[in-house]
C-alpha cells in the first residue's frame, strides 16, 4: 500500500469520512449544548503535618510522610460513612422511604441532581435503606483530587445547583474531618478501655501480693528490715568466738590436770605446779614453814628430842606441812573443779552456739521470703502505675477533638458552570470523528476495493497501463494530486513574481 | 469541406476528399468565407507594417476569432477536427473537438501502445472489454477510432454492443442499419459509414437492437470479421460488458486480443481482475488496461 494510493482512497472516499467526521462532531456539539449544566464548587483541605502529639507532647512519627498517607485519606474521605455524615449534616436525615411526589416536595435541593429519586431507588432494587442509596449517589458526583506535591487535598462536588454544590463540598469537607477525628479517637478510646478493665486486675493482684506480704509479717513477728537479723548474727559471731576462747582455755585446764594425774602417778612432788606457786597461801604457809623449820632448827640444836619447846616445835613444822599438803590438794582439787567447769562452760556455750545458729538461719529464709515477696509487691506496683499512666493518656487521647487537618479553601458557589465543557467536548470530538472517519473510510475501501489508479491495476493485475485519459473540461477535484501541486506550484511562481515586481517598483 | 454522405455511402476503396495541402491560411479563410478579399488587402498591408503571420494579423484587426484561424490550420496541415461550435457529433468525442487537450494526448498515447504492441502485425481486430456498464468503454472506443484515423490508418469502428449501443449516438448517425442486420442477414458489410470529418474512419453502429445479442454474435461475426479485415487497416470492437454476457469475450476471442476500460473509482478491482484471468484462461491476450477518468 504506498502513500499515493492511501491518498486516492481517502480523497475517493472522502464522503464517508466527512459525514462520518461530521456526524461526530455534531452529535458532540448537541449533546454537549443539551447536556444539563454542572456547577463545581471545591473546597481544599490541608493536611498539617505536626509530628506532636497533642496528649504526650512527644514526638510521634512523621504518618503523613508515608506515601500511603493521603491515598487513604482519599478513601476516607470517598467512603460511605462520610457520606451518611454528609446527609446528616444536610438535614436530609429525615429521607425516607415515601411517595415519590411527597419526596419531591420535601426535598426541592435533591431533585434538581436526582430527579424521580424515589422511583429509581425502588427500580434499583429497593432494598436497604435509602439514605444509603442517596449517599453513594452523592459519592458519585464528588471528585477527590490529592496534589501530588504537597499535603492538600481538594474536593470538587458538581451538582446543577451551584448553591447546593458549595454547600455539599463544604458538608463534605466537615464530615471527613469529622470521621478522620473519630477514626482517631476510636482506637484510643478502644485502648483506653482495654486499659481500665486491666487496670482492676492488676490491682486485684497487687492488694494481693500486698496482704500475703504483711500477713508473713505478722506471723512471723518480722518488722522490716533486716536489723535483727544483723543482732542474731552478732551474738552467733560472739557466741563462736567464747567458744574458742573457752574451749582453748578447757583444753589447757586438761592439759595441767592430765599432768597432775601424771605427776601424782609418779609421785612427784607438786612444788613446782604453777598454780601451787602462784597459790598465796601456800607461799604464805610455805614462809611461815620456812620460818618454823628454822625455828625448829633452832630448837633441835638447842634441845633435845622430848623437850617440849621441841616437841612443839616439831608440832608446828608438821602442822604447817600437813596445812600445805592440804593446801597442795586443795589447789588440785581446784583445778580438778575448774576443769569440770570450763568443760561445762564448753558445752554450754556449744549448745548455745547451735541453738543461735539455727536462729539465724530460721530468721534469714524468713528475710529471703519476706524479700521475694516484696520484689513480688513492688513489680505489681510497677506495673500497675505504668498502664495508670497509659489508661489516663489513651483516655485523654480518646477524648481528643482535634485533628492534623483543617480546611483551607470553603466552598463557594460557582459563577460558570464547569460542565459541559463545550470546547473541550468540540477538540475531542474533532479527534475521535477524525479517527472514525478514517477508520470508516478504509473499512468501507476494504470492503470494496476500487480502482482508483493506474498503480493498483498494474499491481493487481500484472498488466500495463497504458493511460489515464481524464477529463477534457479540467474538473478540478477530479484531478490526479500531481497537477494540483503544479498548479500551486504555478500560484506560487506568479506571487513570488508579483512581489519582486512590486519590490523593483 | 461538406462531404456527400451518398459519396462516402459507396464502396470505400481509395476516395479521397480533395483537401489542398498547398493552400495558404489566406485562400482557406477565403473559401470558408470568413473574409473578404478587401479584407486580404488590409491584412496583408497590417502583415508588413507589424511583420507578423497573416493569421496573427487578421486576428488583431478583428476579422476572424481563434477558432477560426485552428480550423484554417488543421485543413492545412491535414488534420481533420471540429470546433465546439458544430455540433454534429456528441460532445464526448473529445479527440474531435478539443485535439490538444490532456484527453487527447493520453489517448493518442494508448494509440502509440497499441501499434507498437498489437497492430504491428498480422493483428487488426482489437475488442475493447468492461466489466460493467458507465465505464467509458464506448467513448474510449470511439476516441480511440479517432485518433488512429487521424494518423491515416484506414480505421473502423464497430459497435458489438447488442443489448445498449451507444456509437450511433455518439457519430450522430439516425436510424439504419448496422452489425444486427448484417449478422441477421438483412444487409451486407457495405453499410459502415464514413464519418463526416475523418476522411479514414468508419463506422458500423449495432442497428436494431436484437432479443437474442449473444447468438447473433456467435453466429456470424467471425465471417464479417474475415472480411472486414481486408479493407481495414484498424478494426475497433465495441463490446457489452461482461457482466451482461458473453458476448465480449466472445468477440474478443475472435479479436485474439482485449484492451481493458475501467473507470478510475468506480470499477472493482475485484470484478477487473476475474475478467482478466477468464480472459487469460481462454487463450486472449489482455494487452493492457485504460482507465478512464471523466
Amino acid at each position: 500500500m504506498k502513500f499515493q494510493q492511501l491518498i486516492n482512497i481517502f480523497w475517493s472516499r472522502k464522503r464517508i469520512f466527512l459525514s462520518v467526521f461530521m456526524m461526530t462532531v455534531i452529535t458532540t456539539l448537541f449533546v454537549s449544548i443539551l447536556l444539563p449544566k454542572q456547577y463545581v464548587a471545591t473546597t481544599s483541605v490541608v493536611v498539617d503535618q505536626r509530628n506532636v502529639d497533642p496528649v504526650t507532647g512527644l514526638n510521634s512519627p512523621v504518618s503523613q510522610l508515608l506515601p500511603s498517607y493521603v491515598a487513604t485519606q482519599v478513601d476516607v474521605i470517598k467512603s460511605h460513612n462520610v457520606a451518611r455524615k454528609v446527609l446528616e449534616k444536610l438535614e436530609l436525615s429525615k429521607l425516607k422511604l415515601s411517595d415519590n411526589q411527597q419526596m419531591k416536595k420535601d426535598f426541592p435541593q435533591l431533585e434538581k441532581d436526582f430527579p424521580d429519586l424515589q422511583k429509581k431507588f425502588v427500580k434499583a432494587g429497593g432494598i436497604g435503606d435509602i439514605r444509603d442509596w442517596v449517599a453513594d449517589l452523592l459519592l458519585e458526583k464528588l471528585e477527590v483530587k490529592p496534589s501530588r506535591e504537597s499535603n492538600m487535598i481538594q474536593f470538587d462536588f458538581a451538582s446543577s445547583d451551584p448553591q447546593l454544590a458549595a454547600d455539599i463540598a463544604n458538608a463534605f469537607a466537615d464530615a471527613y474531618i469529622q470521621t478522620s477525628v473519630e477514626l482517631r479517637a476510636q482506637p484510643a478510646k478502644i485502648t483506653a478501655d482495654w486499659f481500665d478493665s486491666q487496670m482492676a486486675s492488676l490491682r486485684e493482684y497487687l492488694e494481693h501480693a500486698q496482704s500475703v506480704l504483711s500477713t508473713y509479717q505478722q506471723q512471723e513477728g518480722i518488722v522490716d528490715g533486716s536489723d535483727r537479723l544483723d543482732i542474731e548474727k552478732t551474738r552467733l559471731v560472739d557466741l563462736s568466738r567464747q567458744l574458742v576462747e573457752i574451749q582453748s582455755r578447757t583444753n589447757e585446764l586438761k592439759s595441767r590436770k592430765d599432768l597432775l594425774a601424771s605427776i601424782l602417778k609418779q609421785g612427784g612432788s607438786f612444788e613446782s605446779l604453777q598454780e601451787v606457786l602462784d597459790s598465796k597461801l601456800i607461799q604464805e604457809l610455805k614462809t611461815e614453814l620456812a620460818v618454823r623449820e628454822a625455828h625448829f632448827a633452832e630448837i633441835s640444836q638447842k634441845f633435845k628430842k622430848g623437850n617440849p619447846q621441841y616437841n612443839q616445835a616439831e608440832a608446828q613444822v608438821t602442822s604447817l606441812k600437813k596445812e600445805i599438803q592440804s593446801a597442795v590438794l586443795m589447789v588440785l582439787n581446784s583445778i580438778n573443779s575448774m576443769v569440770t567447769s570450763s568443760k561445762q562452760r564448753d558445752d554450754m556455750i556449744a549448745k548455745a552456739l547451735a541453738e543461735q545458729k539455727a536462729k539465724v538461719l530460721d530468721l534469714k529464709k524468713k528475710h529471703d521470703q519476706i524479700a521475694v515477696l516484696s520484689r513480688e509487691v513492688e513489680s505489681a506496683q510497677r506495673t500497675y502505675d505504668e498502664v495508670m499512666h497509659r489508661a489516663i493518656q489513651t483516655r485523654m487521647e480518646s477524648e481528643l477533638s482535634q485533628t492534623d487537618i483543617s480546611i483551607l479553601n470553603s466552598a463557594y458557589p460557582p459563577q460558570k458552570a464547569a460542565k459541559p465543557k463545550v470546547l473541550l467536548n468540540m477538540i475531542l470530538s474533532i479527534f475521535l470523528g477524525g479517527v472514525l472517519g478514517v477508520g470508516a473510510a478504509l473499512l468501507s475501501e476494504l470492503m470494496d476495493r476500487r480502482v482508483r489508479s493506474a498503480f493498483d491495476v498494474s499491481e493487481m493485475l500484472g498488466i500495463p497501463v497504458f493511460a489515464v485519459v481524464s477529463a477534457p473540461v479540467a474538473k478540478e477535484n477530479r484531478m490526479l494530486w500531481r497537477f494540483n501541486l503544479d498548479k500551486i506550484e504555478q500560484r506560487l511562481n506568479l506571487f513570488i513574481r508579483r512581489i519582486n515586481e512590486s519590490k523593483s517598483i | 469541406m461538406k462531404v456527400k454522405v451518398s459519396e462516402i455511402n459507396n464502396k470505400c476503396d481509395n476516395e479521397v476528399v480533395n483537401t489542398d495541402i498547398t493552400a495558404s491560411i489566406g485562400d482557406l479563410l477565403l473559401d470558408a468565407g470568413k473574409i473578404s478579399p478587401s479584407d486580404v488587402e488590409r491584412i496583408i498591408a497590417f502583415q508588413k507594417q507589424k511583420g507578423v503571420y497573416f493569421g496573427e494579423a487578421a486576428k488583431a484587426l478583428g476579422l476572424i476569432s481563434d477558432d477560426d484561424i485552428q480550423k484554417a490550420l488543421s485543413n492545412q496541415f491535414d488534420f481533420p477536427h471540429l470546433m465546439a461550435s458544430e455540433e454534429s457529433f456528441s460532445s464526448e468525442l473529445a479527440a474531435a473537438y478539443q485535439p490538444n487537450s490532456a484527453q487527447v494526448e493520453a489517448l493518442r498515447a494508448v494509440r502509440g501502445q497499441l501499434m507498437l504492441r498489437w497492430f504491428i502485425d498480422v493483428h487488426k481486430t482489437l475488442a475493447l472489454i468492461s466489466p460493467s456498464r458507465n465505464e467509458g468503454r464506448s467513448c474510449m472506443a470511439a476516441n480511440l477510432a479517432i485518433v488512429f484515423s487521424q494518423i491515416g490508418e484506414r480505421t473502423l469502428l464497430i459497435d458489438a454492443d447488442l443489448r445498449q449501443p451507444r456509437q450511433h449516438a455518439l457519430f450522430n448517425l439516425q436510424g439504419g442499419y448496422g452489425l444486427s442486420d448484417v449478422l441477421a442477414g438483412r444487409a451486407d458489410l457495405s453499410i459502415a459509414t464514413r464519418t463526416t470529418v475523418f476522411r479514414d474512419l468508419f463506422v458500423l453502429p449495432a442497428g436494431t437492437v436484437p432479443p437474442n445479442p449473444g447468438e447473433l454474435i456467435s453466429r456470424g461475426l467471425k465471417n464479417c470479421l474475415q472480411q472486414l479485415q481486408i479493407q481495414f487497416d484498424v478494426i475497433l470492437i465495441d463490446t457489452s460488458p461482461t457482466e451482461q454476457g458473453l458476448d465480449a469475450q466472445l468477440i474478443a476471442s475472435l479479436c485474439g486480443g482485449a484492451l481493458l476500460v475501467a473507470r478510475k473509482d468506480k470499477t472493482k478491482l475485484d470484478a477487473l481482475q476475474m475478467l482478466k484471468e477468464t480472459l487469460q484462461d481462454t487463450g486472449i491476450q489482455c494487452l493492457g488496461a485504460v482507465l478512464t477518468d471523466f
